[in-house]
């Protein structure tokens, strides 16, 4: 069963793939991938009110798939933007899922993409979509409410 | 791919625009959507953050900006808060992904538009024409 920061984190990928990515989003799968599966990796930390870190994994093929359908770029040359574009992705899911999760008034400044994840901790909130014929995780860290 | 989007503005004066945003992507990403848009575009600048941004503006005419609030450096609202906001200088849409009512409410206040990400193609195209109708209700 999904929890709400899932749910957030679902819908906030959905509308980022399908708006920006221009690839089609299929349902929630409950059984994970085995990491090598998605080995596109980035990471988008936050602070603020609140303090976290947001970290999209996808297959290759959506990660090649991604640059192609923003850019109209592939091949050999297009990797540096692959990268690139993946890491929008990762920043625009996070900017659209942390309203729902945290409020809608909470001013939060999100760094820049990183290539990579940090060490996963057990209050992760997570969901794994099908997009077309590829995979992406949306994992989702959150730090103690911070005192004001 | 995206479809050209009607857009009945061919005949105003061509937009010089900057866009700046610390994502290159994002920066091709608007300046392929305005292109797409119809929207007669003339000189289109970029920069990578605030800094260079306000750099630009010092050197260049620019009728429109495309700002982004995250960026090293300087963020956009620290930007547009040296800018300031005149008549004769360029209207501004943030572009942010952050969908928070406080952020967008900050925008507004300092009497820019506001463009959240993702965004279609008219959704940018009409941002940019309520952004030059305030233009041109301001003379």
């Amino acid at each position: 069963m999904m929890t709400d920061n899932s749910i957030a984190l679902r819908v906030a990928a959905t509308l980022a793939f399908e708006e920006l990515g221009l690839l089609c989003v299929g349902s929630a799968i409950d059984t994970p991938s085995a990491l090598e599966t998605l080995p596109a990796v980035v990471s988008v930390a936050f602070d603020g009110a609140h303090t976290g870190c947001l970290t999209l994994r996808v297959s290759d093929d959506v990660f090649r798939a991604l640059a192609e359908n923003m850019l109209g770029l592939d091949g050999d040359d297009a990797e540096p933007w692959r990268w690139d574009a993946l890491g929008e992705m990762a920043n625009v899911i996070c900017g659209n899922a942390l309203p729902y999760i945290l409020g809608t008034h909470a001013c939060l400044t999100l760094a820049p993409p990183a290539r990579g994840a940090p060490p996963a901790s057990r209050s992760a909130s997570h969901v794994e979509l099908e997009v077309e014929a590829g995979r992406a995780r949306i994992l989702l860290e959150l730090a103690e409410l911070r005192r004001q | 791919m995206i479809d050209r989007v009607e857009a009945p503005e061919a005949d105003r004066a061509p937009l010089s625009v900057l866009v700046v945003d610390d994502s290159r992507v994002m920066r091709a990403m608007i300046i392929r959507t305005l292109r797409l848009t119809g929207l007669p575009l003339g000189t289109v600048h970029e920069a990578g953050d605030g800094l260079a941004g306000l750099g630009i503006l010092e050197r260049e005419p620019v009728t429109l900006a495309l700002v982004d609030i995250n960026m090293p450096r300087l963020s956009g609202l620290d930007m547009l808060a040296r800018l300031g906001r005149s008549a004769t200088g360029p209207r501004v849409i943030v572009v942010s992904s952050d969908g928070s009512d406080a952020r967008a409410s900050q925008v507004l206040a300092m009497g820019h538009g506001f463009l959240h990400k993702p965004f279609a193609p008219e959704d940018l195209r009409d941002a940019v024409l309520r952004a030059l109708d305030t233009r041109d209700d301001d003379r």
